[in-house]
This record gives structure tokens, C-alpha cells and sequence, in this order.
């Protein structure tokens, strides 16, 4: 009888206490403090890459490009772009295209981070509902003061939450390559956008 | 005779924008189903069906996706000046504007942006007057105000640096998005991207701020000042083209879709 209660008593200490209920269920880390975390680390390595630009680069790419697979849900964002030429193809073929996908991004935007200048990023805000969220962030560049506003638009899967979006001054990066990725596969075929990608990836390497 | 030109171009502006808007709202669902003739099923509230399509039961009102579009009846002719305006970037602005920015150093630059900017601060305090927002008209009157007497003409911004008072940027391009659609796309020579709604908004700012009668008085003078602020505003932005075209598998969809998006963004706000 008195272990059971015990056990009870325990059990509910367990439920209620946020601490332990985090380490017992496994951690469970809010849309905006996903992103901050994120973004602190992406800092530390850009300042680190900062230091010594050209020896660093491959370093500072490969560890960001660690972060970015934690934190992006790239078959979420794939699925999105096609809309409604997902749903035509093999799974070979779905694969296949949340990894050209994924180098797309990685070959554009990894660019940019020789243009990293020290911005600063402030946390405006999030708007959570039931799966979905949405981060409000704002990159101030120290040298001009211009702000520019960043969103981030996640979904929960399991535990834990992804990105699928980013939405930068109001133009949504998913809806931006849809529109794109629909007119090419409209005006030709799927094979051609692949081979379009496929295409672009090459020039840069 | 001058001021009646403005008052003409001022009525047809806006007789024209009532035309083609009211067509314009037919055309949008019209271009939508002539690209979609393969998806029969899809005639109708295509957007909302779509999203059922990739998302089956997530219908966030919060988290909506937008399928939509701006419809692009003019392509070629849209395409052609696109072509045009890259070539002009990159043989004649983008050199000219390096070559203005190893001159002049970035603060100066900036400075000059601002007085520019202050110019149009009129602009921004009238739209934001007639679509009700009291305060930003109120935070656009002041910021005028101040920038002008203590920020020296406006080429210094003490109302943001002292009173922390944010640019409101409106235009009347936006003024009538709150009651039309964007009509269609265009891609104009010089102009670049713009819209039916947007251009008819920016002939009708045109018209708000002084600048009508310079243009008509001082044509030379007036496309002097455009010509420089473009070669100044360019000489801080050098580079931005180059990445959007950079990132895009075609330039032309990236920055339509690009230019809708943005504009949509800006009238929701």
C-alpha cells in the first residue's frame, strides 16, 4: 500500500513538475526559442568564420548546413514548392527532389555569408496555433540601420518543431519557388525543372 | 493649362483604374483556370482547393497558404522590357553607380537617400490619412517636420534617430488595394516591376507632391533629380539584383512573384 502510494506521489510530481515532466517526456522547446537557439549558434559560427574568412569557409558552410538539417524541414518545404505536382510522383522521385531542393538553398544562400557583416537579430514575437506557428524576427544590419523583417514559419512534427518557411519582407521563399517551379513544369515538364536545378547546382560547384 | 493637364491626368487615372479594375477581378479567375485546363476539377475556388490538395484537413485560417498568382496577360511584352532593363542595369546603371559610390562615401549617400525620401514624406502622410490610420499619418507629419527643420532639409533623420519615429511607407498604390486587386503585372522599360493598380498609384502620387509642377515647369531639372536619385539609391543596393538572380531558377517568375508578394505584404500591414 505505501509503495504504491509513493509511487503515486511520485508520479504526479513527475506530471506537474515542468523540469523533470521535460526530462522524463523529452525536452519540448517553444517555436521562438527553437529559432533564438538557432540563430545563436549561427552567430557564433559567423563570427568564428569572420576571424579567418578563407581558411574557415568549408567549416563554417558544413557546421551551418548542420544546424540548417535540424532545424528546416526539407521535405515539408519540397512538397510545398510543387503544390500539386507532389502528389504525381514516385517516392524515388520525392526523395530525390527534397535533396535537390535542399542544395538549392545551400548553393544560394551559403553566398551570403561572406556578406555577414555583424547583423543583429531581434525577436519580435510568435503566433502559435495548434500545429503551426509563426516567428516574427527583425535582422538590423549595424551599418545602415535598415531593418528587415524575417518570419519564420514552423510546424510541429512529433516533438519538436520545423521550419517549412521563411518569409522576408513580406515574400514568402516557398511561395516564391512554387511560382516558379509551377510555371516551369506548366510551360514544359517535371523533368525539365530537374533538370533545371540539376543545371544550376553545376555552375556553382 | 498646366495645372488643368494635372487635373486631367489626375480623372482619367482614376476612370481608367475603375475600368480595368472591374474587369481586372473576372480576368484573375479566367488567367487561373486557362493555366490549370488540365485540373477540370480545380474551376472555382481554385486557391482553397489547392491547399485541401498538398494539406488535406488544415484549414488554419492563421497559417492560410496563399496559392494566388497575379495574372500576366502581357508576358511577352513584360518579358522583353525585363531583358531590357537587365542589359540596362548591368551595361550602363550598375557601372555608373559603382563608380558614383567609390566617389562619394556611404554616409554622404545615405544622407542623400534621405532627403529624397523626405521629399516624398507627403506622399506617405496623405495615403496614410485617407486609408484612416491616424497614426502613421500623425508619425508621417511629424517625422516631416522634424526632419526637415532639424535634420537640415531632410538629408539627416533626427525623427528616427532621436524620437524613434519609423518611416510609414505608404503610397497610393496602396491606398487602392484596399478596395482593388492589382489588375495585372508589367514590367516596364526604366520603371521595372510594377502593377495596373501600382502605376496608376504612383501617376496619382505624382500628382500629391509638389513635383507635377517641376516636372512641368522644370522637365529637365525633374528628370535630372529622378536620374540621380536612381544612380544614388542603386550605388546602396549594388549586388541585391545580382542575388535575387542568383537564387532563382527563372529570374523573370522569381521577381514577379517577388514584386506581388511584397506589394500584398505592404496593404495587409
Amino acid at each position: 500500500m505505501k509503495i504504491k502510494k509513493v509511487f503515486l506521489a511520485l508520479l504526479i510530481v513527475v506530471l506537474i513538475n515542468p523540469v523533470l515532466g521535460k526530462y522524463v517526456f523529452g525536452s519540448e522547446e517553444s517555436p521562438m526559442e527553437r529559432i533564438k537557439s538557432a540563430t545563436k549558434e549561427i552567430t557564433t559560427i559567423l563570427n568564428d568564420f569572420c576571424k579567418d574568412p578563407e581558411r574557415k569557409r568549408a567549416e563554417a558552410v558544413k557546421k551551418i548546413m548542420i544546424i540548417a538539417d535540424q532545424h528546416f524541414d526539407w521535405e515539408e518545404m519540397a512538397k510545398r514548392t510543387l503544390a500539386r505536382f507532389w502528389k504525381q510522383r514516385t517516392p524515388e522521385e520525392k526523395k530525390e527532389f527534397t535533396t535537390l531542393f535542399r542544395d538549392l538553398l545551400k548553393n544560394t544562400y551559403i553566398d551570403k555569408i561572406a556578406s555577414y557583416s555583424g547583423e543583429e537579430v531581434v525577436f519580435k514575437g510568435e503566433r502559435t496555433r495548434d500545429n503551426y506557428s509563426v516567428v516574427e524576427t527583425q535582422v538590423i544590419s549595424p551599418k545602415r540601420g535598415v531593418k528587415i523583417p524575417v518570419n519564420y514559419r514552423l510546424m510541429k512534427k512529433g516533438n519538436e518543431w520545423f521550419v517549412y518557411d521563411v518569409v522576408i519582407e513580406g515574400v514568402s521563399l516557398v511561395n516564391n519557388y512554387r511560382a516558379q517551379f509551377n510555371h516551369i513544369i506548366q510551360s514544359s515538364s517535371y523533368e525539365t525543372l530537374v533538370k533545371k536545378i540539376k543545371d544550376k547546382l553545376a555552375q556553382k560547384s | 493649362m498646366k495645372r488643368s493637364l494635372a487635373i486631367i491626368i489626375f480623372i482619367t487615372s482614376f476612370f481608367t483604374l475603375f475600368i480595368l479594375t472591374k474587369n481586372s477581378f473576372s480576368s484573375n479567375i479566367n488567367s487561373w483556370e486557362s493555366s490549370n485546363k488540365e485540373f477540370p476539377h480545380n474551376k472555382g475556388i481554385l486557391i482553397a482547393k489547392n491547399y485541401e490538395e498538398v494539406n488535406p484537413g488544415e484549414e488554419e485560417e492563421l497559417f492560410e497558404e496563399e496559392f494566388e498568382t497575379i495574372p500576366d496577360p502581357f508576358e511577352s511584352y513584360n518579358r522583353f522590357f525585363f531583358k531590357f532593363n537587365d542589359k540596362l542595369y548591368f551595361y550602363l546603371l550598375k557601372p555608373v553607380a559603382k563608380q558614383y559610390g567609390k566617389v562619394v562615401p556611404e554616409r554622404a549617400r545615405v544622407s542623400i537617400q534621405n532627403f529624397f525620401l523626405n521629399l516624398y514624406s507627403p506622399v506617405r502622410f496623405i495615403n496614410a490619412g485617407i486609408q484612416g490610420d491616424k497614426r502613421g499619418a500623425f508619425n508621417e507629419f511629424s517625422r516631416f517636420i522634424i526632419n526637415t527643420t532639424l535634420g537640415g532639409a531632410g538629408f539627416f533623420d533626427p525623427a528616427k534617430s532621436l524620437f524613434k519615429m519609423e518611416m510609414v511607407n505608404e503610397d497610393f498604390g496602396q491606398t487602392l488595394g484596399c478596395f482593388f486587386g492589382p489588375g495585372f503585372y508589367l514590367n516596364n522599360p526604366f520603371q521595372g516591376p510594377t502593377s495596373l493598380r501600382d502605376s496608376i498609384g504612383s501617376l496619382v502620387d505624382l500628382c500629391i507632391v509638389p513635383s507635377i509642377y517641376v516636372l512641368i515647369n522644370y522637365s529637365y531639372y525633374y528628370t535630372g533629380a529622378k536620374v540621380f536619385e536612381v544612380i544614388n539609391r542603386t550605388s546602396l543596393r549594388l549586388g541585391e539584383y545580382e542575388e535575387l538572380k542568383r537564387s532563382a531558377l527563372d529570374p523573370y517568375i522569381a521577381i514577379r512573384d517577388a514584386y506581388f508578394q511584397y506589394r500584398e505584404d505592404l496593404i495587409k500591414r
